[in-house]
């Protein structure tokens, strides 16, 4: 603001000094110009006042001395400043002549007189003999001339020259030395010419004084430029004035977009401004009021959309936490519910059964004995109505991580006849045949038998439900792997089966295959749910093999000798899985959860160790298949953990994997580590190296064929021995499957498009690892003598497509995937 | 030998009472703690059956008061509940209980439990 107003000033001051200093010099040559003219005029009026007063004195000297006097020019006099030419050319003139003017006291008194009436001095000289000039008469030194002037004769009567009438010219009279011309007179120089010839007889002179003249030029000029001054000074002040509103004016919306900018930078939303001058200035402000709008405009949307994207955010949040604690009081509430449901039917239920009990024994005491059978039935219905709604309070117990196991030693077979006794009615029902096969000599198994009921109860129910009109079978199978016994129970139906997405959310709590399951076939969902939780709970596994529109068969697989393991719902013990058991040491739990995730979908049993210690004692009790081993634990550190379960001569044939974020694979290996992953794991590497490790089960085959129908043939075969399989038509995509990852063993075929078995060979076998990887070449082609040498030294076997025998090839994929196994270092 | 019940569900107080006079027991009842400390003050029983949830004081409560009590603090004092959650049976053992048995009973395994800390048959 200050800034804009000193500019006003400034630029007021520089005009006015402007303005000023225009009209000084104006002024100053205006007052020049006039001087010079004043001089012209004065001057005009002094040659003009002369003429006319010499015109005078020729007419009074014409009355007084009649004769050939010519005083007054014939043309005005012009005198200019300074010229006094004239009068010495006169002069020269004057003194050539030779005729004396003489004077007389009549003329001077003429003069004197005539000086008076015209204020002009007049003088008469006369040409004396010596070529000077005299003054004869002069109007105002009439008194202290010398002797009488004289009228000049107009003829002289010595020269005989024509003299002036009247006029006496006094000889020897004359009074030489006053003859000059004063510089402030103006002085006319007039020839007295004689009557006869016109020669020049003498010369009048009339002189005008300059000064008066002079000094009412410079008073007048004086005058002039005083008036002049204050007129001078109104105007540059005027100016000035007139200047700084017409700057202020022009300043003020500059100073409002000033202003507005300002505010602008300060973060504050000015108001349009106002400026209606169409100028540039107006120009500016248009452009800065366009400019602030859009701006304005632009920050308002943003504004507008971080305020949308805040609230929308908080909203977000705020449903967030509302859904977690919703969930969070749901869960809570399920748990209560279900708990105090238990309790609130159990209460009548404990009525029927004791009531029941009462009349049995009531009906034998008084000899009613056709009706016991029937209260028997309704004391059992009655207990194992109790026992379902135990199992469901069981359940939440176990979300609740509160389930307790109460192991006991106890007949399969007796159990058995016990749940299928107690499905029967549930398989009648839907005129399914249930076909129960167990050897006799199953024995016992030392596991919950309350649990194991149920869970087998479940699976049965569960056929029953999705079979009509088919069949059910049990089947037991005592087994052993690793030197561990199990007892694999297996419930097959010829139901209606199910798709992958639905074996995939198969075992989620209130989960069945579809909502419109639960309408058609009824039950809680519990019934999977619970089953896998008591299988996991003592050791076990439940797996599940589905086609759609044929059935299903689920696997209850669980250790003879079931262990009893303190459980808390963060730390569940699974003990073995029936393809092998993993010991997870690690601190983190999520570590677990993610490793057991993992591996149990691949029917490999995980045990978790949070710290070094407990991991080398469950590795000592339970021998696990597979060992992986964090490094950065607190008390023992995994290096430690690996060299003393590397110098345990018990446990040092068990392959390690470390899986930690430290990446020291150096160290890893020569501690003795099998295999070194890196922290965040990659799931489906961790499940190869694992299954690599382990030695039952199948590894990763690659199947390179062009016939689709052998392809599947492969496939499944393989499948059925949890083999992973991936697939390729030709040799280019052989090679292209082998990016994704290398296989532990490939199925070649030789004729193919593209690129043939042969030039795969020759590929694969260049390639980094890939001399390893035993090939099994599968192929209807009639091999020369010749061909069958080459593949003999890079192929591990060779079978004939037309007469394979997949039990001898599965057996040789098996050897050669051990034999590859053992060749990679597995301790 | 002579049994107080303390039992509020009248199903269950009836059911249990007639099977245990079966068995040759002289059974006492009573429907809540207060009356059920009241009784056995007055009717001096050789156990006592003390269902956990009762109306007014609750089973464990009425047991510590037992307890509290010199003149009757040596009675024996079987817990019952519905409840099977764990820790029922040590909070019935803190508040001061003998032994614990779980509702529904199981009636031979109860009268095992009464004949054990009776040390005889009725």
């Amino acid at each position: 603001m200050v800034k804009t107003r000193s500019i006003a000033t400034k630029v007021a001051l520089v005009v006015s000094a402007v303005v000023i200093g225009a009209l000084a010099l104006t002024g100053w040559f205006a007052l020049k110009r006039t001087d010079a003219e004043l001089v012209r005029l004065q001057l005009s009026q002094a040659s003009t006042r002369l003429t006319t007063n010499l015109g005078i004195a020729q007419r009074i000297f014409d009355e007084r001395f009649p004769g050939p006097w010519q005083m007054a020019p014939d043309t005005p006099l012009v005198f200019s400043a300074g010229e006094a030419a004239p009068a010495e050319t006169l002069a020269t003139q004057l003194f050539k002549g030779r005729v004396p003017i003489y004077g007389n006291p009549e003329v001077v008194a003429a003069l004197v007189e005539l000086s008076r009436l015209t204020g002009t001095k007049l003088s008469i000289a006369q040409r004396a003999g010596d070529d000077r000039a005299l003054r004869l008469a002069t109007s105002d030194t009439a008194t202290v001339t010398a002797g009488p002037l004289t009228v000049m004769p107009s003829k002289d009567p010595g020269t005989g020259l024509p003299v002036a009438a009247g006029l006496a010219l006094a000889k020897g009279s004359a009074v030489e030395g006053r003859a000059t011309i004063g510089e402030d007179d103006w002085t006319l120089y007039w020839p007295i010419r004689g009557e006869s010839d016109g020669s020049i007889l003498g010369v009048f002179y009339a002189a005008t004084p300059y000064a008066p003249f002079a000094a009412a030029a410079v008073a007048a000029s004086r005058e002039v430029a005083e008036g002049l001054v204050p007129l001078v000074l109104a105007i540059a002040l005027g100016s000035s004035l007139l200047l700084f509103v017409l700057m202020l004016g022009m300043l003020r919306p500059l100073r409002a977009i000033h202003h507005a900018v300002s505010r602008l930078g300060e973060g504050e939303w000015p108001q349009e401004v106002k400026v209606r001058s169409r100028d540039e200035v107006g120009a500016l402000a248009g452009a800065f009021n366009r400019m602030a709008a859009d701006l304005r405009q632009t920050y308002a949307t943003i504004e507008d959309k971080v305020r949308l994207r805040t609230r929308e955010l908080e909203e977000t949040n705020t449903a967030l936490g509302q859904a977690r604690e919703a969930a969070e009081v749901a869960n809570r509430a399920k748990s209560s519910f279900l708990a105090n449901m238990s309790h609130e039917l159990r209460t009548p239920l404990n009525a029927i059964i004791g009531y029941s009990e009462i009349l049995e024994e009531e009906a034998e005491d008084r000899a009613l004995d056709d009706l016991v059978p029937d209260l028997r039935k309704i004391h059992g219905a009655g207990r194992h109505l109790l026992q379902l709604i135990n199992d469901i309070l069981d359940l939440s117990k176990v979300e609740a991580g509160k389930m307790d196991l109460y192991l006991e030693t106890f007949a399969v077979r007796g159990m058995l006849e016990d749940v299928v006794s107690t499905i029967q009615p549930l398989v009648a029902k839907k005129e399914n045949a249930l076909v129960v096969d167990c050897p006799d000599d199953i024995g016992s198994i030392h596991a919950d038998m309350t649990k194991l009921r149920q869970s087998l109860f479940n699976l049965l129910s569960n056929a029953s439900k999705f079979t009509e009109g088919g069949t059910i079978a049990l089947r037991v199978r005592a087994e052993e792997i690793e030197g561990r016994r199990w007892v694999r129970m297996s419930v097959q139906d010829s139901g209606i089966g199910m798709t992958p997405e639905q074996v995939e959310r198969l075992f989620q709590p209130f989960t069945q295959a579809d909502a419109s399951t639960t309408r058609k076939y009824g039950g809680t969902g519990l019934g999977l749910t619970i089953t896998k939780r008591f299988a996991e709970l003592m050791g076990g596994t439940v797996t599940v093999e589905s086609v759609e529109g044929e059935g299903s068969t689920f696997t209850l697989t669980l250790p003879t000798e079931v262990v009893a393991r303190p459980v808390t719902s963060d730390h569940v013990a699974l003990l073995a899985g029936p393809t092998g058991m993993v010991l997870v040491i690690d601190d983190d739990p999520a570590m677990h959860d993610l490793v057991r995730r993992t591996l149990e979908k691949e029917g490999i049993a995980v045990v978790p160790a949070m710290s070094g210690e407990e991991g080398l004692e469950l590795a000592r009790q339970l021998k696990p298949s597979v060992i992986t081993l964090d490094v950065m634990m607190p008390g023992s550190d995994g290096w430690n953990v690996l060299r003393t379960l590397k110098a345990d001569p018990e446990l040092s044939a068990i392959p390690v994997v470390m899986l930690t974020i430290i990446d020291d694979k150096n160290l890893g290996f020569s501690l003795g580590a099998s295999e070194y992953l890196t922290k965040p794991v990659d799931r489906d590497r961790l499940v190869r190296v694992v299954r690599r490790f382990r030695h039952e089960g199948g590894g990763r085959a690659l199947v390179i064929d062009d016939d689709e129908a052998a392809r599947d043939r492969m496939r499944e075969l393989l499948r059925a021995e949890s083999w992973e399989v991936s697939e390729a038509r030709n040799g280019v995509e052989g090679l292209e499957a082998l990016g994704r990852g290398m296989p532990d063993l490939i199925l070649l075929d030789l004729m193919m498009p593209e690129m043939n078995g042969f030039e795969f060979l020759s590929a694969f076998r260049g390639r980094e690892g890939g001399e390893r990887v035993p090939v099994v070449v599968v192929t209807a082609h009639d091999l020369s003598a010749e061909e069958r040498e080459h593949l003999s030294t890079h192929v591990a076997r060779v079978f004939d497509k037309d007469h394979l025998d997949s039990e001898t090839l599965v057996a040789e994929m098996k050897r050669l995937l051990g034999e590859a196994g053992a060749g990679e270092g597995t301790a | 030998m002579k049994i107080l019940l303390v039992e509020d569900n009248e199903l269950n107080r009836d059911m249990l009472s007639r099977r245990l006079t079966r068995r040759g027991y002289e059974v006492v009842v009573a429907e809540d703690g207060e009356r059920g400390l009241d009784l056995v003050r007055s009717e001096r029983p050789d156990l006592v059956l003390m269902d956990m949830s009762l109306p007014g004081i609750d089973g464990w409560e009425a047991t510590r008061r037992l307890r509290a009590d010199p003149s009757i603090a040596g009675t024996r004092v079987i817990a019952l509940t519905a409840h099977a959650m764990a820790g029922d049976r040590e909070r019935a053992l803190e508040a001061g209980c003998d032994d614990y048995d779980t509702k529904p009973v199981e009636m031979n395994r109860l009268l095992l439990k009464i004949t054990t800390l009776l040390g005889a048959n009725p």
